[in-house]
């Protein structure tokens, strides 16, 4: 394995065939969800990352100022942050989010609590707990096929070198080369939020990615002290923040992310 | 393509018309950045802003139809502002020859009409002779009657002004584009066009490719690294298909399919063996006679003797044309009994796909092989078929192998023919195609031995050896017979210079010779070695058709010292001092290994130079001419004759002014269709995979914002598109990556459809092509499918 594995997202170079996300749908055995039309902006689909969809291609159609239209194409994923906000607030005990030697983060699906504090504190919007497993699920960053000597499988099937896989300092270089190209381009990813293995070429700037300007982790009050898969067996005077949780289903998860994006608030801080 | 896959990142402009290779041709898209990264401009034309577009360096927008009108602006440009490539015209185009002084062209009709016939009589097209039947010539260029002063004339009326007001773009995107890619005529450059089906399906097809044809002879593009004309084909293998002879009018090898006139071997061959008086040409088809009676003796071997002129008359003789549209109206006057579509989905793919459903109800059997169930094995359920009970065809469906689950070639757009080995085992019944065609050969040969019958023997006397194998056919032995064989010996020969007009040699397509030899199967060969010239020849990786020849008419990028005119991505070069002084060519295979200056380069013409003006062989014109599509919503700006004189219609179109304007009243809007990169073609191959569902689960109409409006819909919601041939409904995806056209004084709005949806599968939806319309390019047939007029309105049952 590479000592600090990373990948370079080059939009620039992205046509959006989306075989990335077959690939990585293919590679880790997710399920296809249940779209009934372009759930996202243009063809964007699904809406967002979930527990079934590690990455996503985010199509976005923008005038831009000077009147040229600019098709964006976006990778939506795991950003492997060096500091990772879910992996600080994992209150899981063993802790259930770990950051290897190699700086790649992952989720252990046999200590997730399921309690959908990664879900609630990640800037990037990506765990999601998954109705099926009852564990919060994410890119891998494919540590199986790196470990092996393989790409991570959306590496491996890019057809024009849009994802790119190296050791983190080159190509960050690589990256500050592609932005550097663009009069208002940008690398994301060498030190927003301390920085992380998942480097973004944007070549508008940060405006048009969707990314925040500076992804602090949201601090997250409440935590559940319990695992929810033993409180799904039987509540057991859990927190009241766990026990609204469980009655609701899981899904009421996604339903606040969204409510959080929208409101800008956490509507259900208790 | 001219060239190949790889050779475009040569390339220093890639103009991208009538094709969206970012979308259907992912792959290529490596070697179209590969090229953008050593500084290529990448030039868009299209009715959409598509992905292609996106990764381009320059986008301007074209109408569905209107391509003529924009490569005759393109073609005026580099002649007005002479950056024409001046000795590449000379050397190796017929810009100096001379034409036949009643040659005429007059108000968008060329010399030689009959309207009776809607054809033309091409004698007045040709070349005037000398007294040794050799062309004349003005190598100054400057006689009235050179190939180059009527080319000159003919698009001297397309100036920006005219084009941008036909084709609907601004003027200064249309001159962008012109500057840009007429930089690819200076010394040492070169520019490439890639299309596909945007320009080939409409009644223009074959002269839209004629217009970019002579635009990159003008600049000197074809024969050198990163030029030339380039199809990106629609499917793996449908080059080689085409090269087997899938169409009706050619045999394998593109030799020409016999008429009735042809009654014997002879007057065959002195129909389609061209002629040169001219030392200098190299005439390569007056091989002719060789290929054909190679090919008759692989059909049926010993039986095809010299007495018997080879079998020639067990050939099928046409008599008419047989090409797709034409053999559906043949079939809805109940003229077809029984029909085979292996790998073929008219129900979804054909146009005006209701009819050719309708049609397919008039036969007695129909065989279908596939990997699924699709919408033409199952017609008889469509939504719209009242009583199926009604519907007498016998159907029967043959569960075909995928490519994965068979060994064989696929012959890429780049001429590669790539041998592929089986991966995993097809499941349950299914099998190759090749297997089910050897059972249903060796079953036709024993019951028409059996039995008799009328006319049975081209099937008793076939010649079908190709047993063995562990399902009891071999792959192997028909390539085998591709490559061709001594008839005595059964010795391969090397390649088709060994072929013999005498019988002694067998060949079951000459343009494979050379492909499977003794020294082995040259197509699985896969050598990363790439040629001295570091051009991406990669001449040990595959094999490619003629004669491993990557770049073709490579003798035309070099002069007559045999010297490249670009010194950098050179493709073939003389090096005198090789073979102790007689030299010897160097880099790619030349086309032919006579010394330099000997031969002309084209050496497939008679004339021995590419064609500006096509003297013969089209039947709309020797010159590109705009017309409107069949069905359109303006007048023909450029001439007065609305549509192709020659186009092939099974109806005659609204020619009155008053019922033009009262159809285009009726379907006011412009439609065109295209393909998705998460589907593939008629659906069944991926409408079945969730995966690809999930990403495009819909059909759906591409619909501008501000039609969108006008029509108070929102994207996501429901829409009914109609056409004379019937409706459809759809999602409504509105979007910037469409907008109407301005044509003069006028805004046009048009939709786009992707014709991937049907009603078998995990994912359905309405075809597109049941909008589309029966009529044809006017000298291949293919459908106009990608402009007709509709009308769309808000609504739908959802």
């Amino acid at each position: 394995m590479l000592r600090r594995p990373a990948i370079l997202c080059d939009p620039t170079l992205c046509t959006a065939c989306r075989a990335c996300q077959v690939a990585c749908k293919q590679w880790n055995n997710l399920s296809a969800e249940e779209t009934e039309w372009f759930q996202g902006e243009s063809y964007t689909n699904p809406a967002r990352v979930s527990a079934e969809t590690w990455l996503l291609v985010d199509m976005r159609e923008e005038i831009m100022a000077w009147g040229e239209l600019v098709w964006m194409f976006t990778q939506r994923r795991c950003h492997h942050c060096i500091d990772p906000a879910c992996l600080k607030n994992c209150p899981a005990e063993p802790r259930a989010i770990n950051r290897d030697a190699h700086g790649i983060v992952t989720i252990d699906p046999g200590l997730c609590i399921a309690c959908g504090t990664c879900v609630d504190v990640c800037p990037f919007e990506v765990p999601t707990v998954s109705e099926r497993y009852q564990v919060a699920r994410k890119c891998t960053m494919c540590v199986d096929r790196q470990s092996k000597g393989d790409l991570p499988a959306c590496v491996k099937t890019c057809p024009t070198g849009a994802i790119s896989f190296g050791e983190r300092e080159h190509l960050i270089e690589i990256g500050r080369g592609r932005a550097g190209e663009f009069e208002k381009g940008h690398l994301y990813g060498v030190t927003e939020g301390g920085g992380s293995a998942i480097l973004h070429v944007l070549p508008y700037g940060v405006e048009f990615s969707g990314f925040p300007e500076k992804p602090g982790g949201r601090v997250h009050r409440g935590v559940p002290t319990r695992s929810r898969k033993s409180s799904m067996a039987g509540i057991d005077g859990a927190g009241p923040l766990l026990i609204g949780l469980a009655a609701a289903g899981l899904t009421r998860f996604a339903e606040r992310k969204r409510r959080v994006r929208e409101s800008g608030t956490d509507p259900d801080p208790k | 393509m001219t060239n190949h896959w790889n050779d475009i990142a040569n390339a220093d402009v890639i103009m991208i018309c009538g094709a969206n290779p970012a979308s259907n041709h992912p792959v290529s898209f490596k070697h179209i950045l590969e090229a953008r990264r050593r500084g290529a401009r990448v030039i868009t034309v299209d009715p959409r802003f598509t992905r292609t577009a996106n990764r381009s360096d320059l986008y301007c927008k074209l109408r569905p139809g209107s391509d003529v009108a924009f490569v005759g602006g393109l073609i005026l440009y580099v002649i007005q502002r002479e950056t024409y490539n001046k000795d590449y015209v000379r050397r190796a185009t017929n810009a100096p020859f001379l034409i036949c002084p009643d040659y005429g062209f007059n108000e968008g009709i060329f010399s030689g009409y009959d309207p009776g016939t809607r054809s033309y009589d091409t004698a007045s097209w040709s070349y005037q002779l000398d007294e040794t039947g050799i062309p004349r010539q003005d190598p100054t260029l400057e006689d009235p009657n050179c190939v180059f002063q009527i080319l000159k004339r003919h698009f001297a009326r397309y100036t920006p002004e005219v084009v941008s007001n036909v084709v609907g773009c601004d003027e200064e995107d249309f001159l962008a584009v012109a500057e840009a890619f007429a930089e690819s005529g200076k010394p040492g450059k070169a520019g490439t066009i890639l299309y596909a089906m945007g320009l080939t399906q409409h009644t223009l097809g074959t002269q839209n490719i004629r217009g970019w044809a002579i635009l990159q002879l003008l600049l000197g593009n074809v024969g050198v690294a990163g030029g030339g004309v380039n199809a990106l084909r629609g499917e793996s293998n449908v080059q080689g298909s085409t090269d087997f002879a899938l169409l009706f009018h050619i045999l394998p090898g593109y030799l020409q399919s016999p008429m009735t006139a042809d009654q014997t071997l002879t007057d065959y061959l002195q129909r389609c063996t061209p002629r040169s008086s001219d030392p200098a040409s190299a005439n390569w088809w007056s091989h002719t006679p060789a290929y054909i009676v190679s090919l008759l003796r692989a059909f049926w071997g010993p039986a095809a003797t010299g007495e018997n002129d080879y079998g020639f008359n067990w050939l099928p003789k046409r008599t008419a044309n047989y090409s797709h549209i034409a053999i559906f109206e043949a079939m809805s006057r109940g003229r077809v009994k029984g029909a085979f579509f292996m790998g073929q989905n008219p129900a979804v793919g054909g146009p005006d796909s209701d009819r050719e459903t309708g049609a397919l109800g008039g036969l007695d059997w129909m065989v279908c092989a596939d990997l699924w169930q699709t919408e033409t094995a199952n017609f008889w359920r469509n939504p719209d078929v009242k009583k199926p009970g009604d519907i007498r065809t016998e159907v029967f469906l043959l569960p075909a192998a995928a490519s994965f689950e068979k060994e064989g070639s696929i012959t890429n757009s780049g001429r590669w023919a790539q041998w592929r080995t089986k991966a995993v085992e097809p499941p349950g019944m299914a099998r190759s195609d090749l297997w089910f065609m050897d059972r249903l050969a060796r079953e036709l040969k024993r019951l028409y031995t059996k039995k008799g019958g009328a006319f049975p023997e081209p099937i008793v006397n076939l010649s079908w050896d190709y047993g063995g194998g562990e399902d009891g056919i071999d792959v192997h032995r028909v390539a085998r017979e591709i490559n061709g064989y001594e008839v005595d010996t059964a010795r391969l020969v090397s390649g088709f210079t060994a072929l013999e007009d005498d019988g002694t040699t067998a060949c079951g397509n000459w343009l494979y010779s050379g492909s499977y030899t003794e020294a082995g199967n040259q197509m699985a060969r896969r050598d990363p070695t790439d040629a001295p010239n570091k051009i991406g020849l990669y001449p040990g990786w595959s094999w490619c058709w003629p004669a491993n020849r990557r770049i073709l008419y490579n003798r035309a990028s070099v002069d007559r010292q045999g010297r490249p005119s670009d010194e950098e991505h050179w493709v073939i070069r003389w090096d005198s001092k090789a073979r102790e002084g007689r030299g010897a060519w160097i880099g790619d295979v030349p086309d032919g290994g006579w010394p330099p200056g000997e031969k002309r380069p084209f050496i497939m013409r008679p004339e021995g130079v590419a064609c500006l003006f096509a003297s013969c062989g089209l039947a709309d014109g020797p010159l590109p001419e705009h017309y409107e599509p069949v069905e359109s919503p303006v007048r023909n700006r450029i001439c007065g004759v609305q549509n192709n004189p020659v186009a092939m219609l099974w109806q005659e179109p609204e020619q009155e002014e008053e019922n033009l304007q009262g159809f285009c009243r009726q379907y006011p809007i412009i439609a065109t269709t295209f393909r998705l990169s998460e589907h593939w073609q008629a659906g069944q191959m991926t409408r079945n995979i969730g995966l690809l569902n999930e990403l495009m689960p819909a059909m759906f109409v591409m619909i501008s914002p501000g039609l969108a409006g006008r029509l108070g819909v929102k994207n996501g919601e429901r829409v009914v598109v109609s056409t004379p041939r019937g409706e459809l409904e759809a999602f409504a995806h509105v979007t910037a990556r469409i907008q109407p056209y301005r044509l003069k004084n006028r805004w046009v709005e048009v939709v786009a459809l992707p014709w991937h949806f049907g009603f078998i599968g995990k994912s359905t939806g309405e075809p597109a092509n049941r909008l589309t319309a029966h009529v044809g390019d006017a000298n291949t047939g293919i459908p106009e499918y990608k402009t007709f007029q509709c009308n769309v309105r808000k609504g739908g049952q959802g």
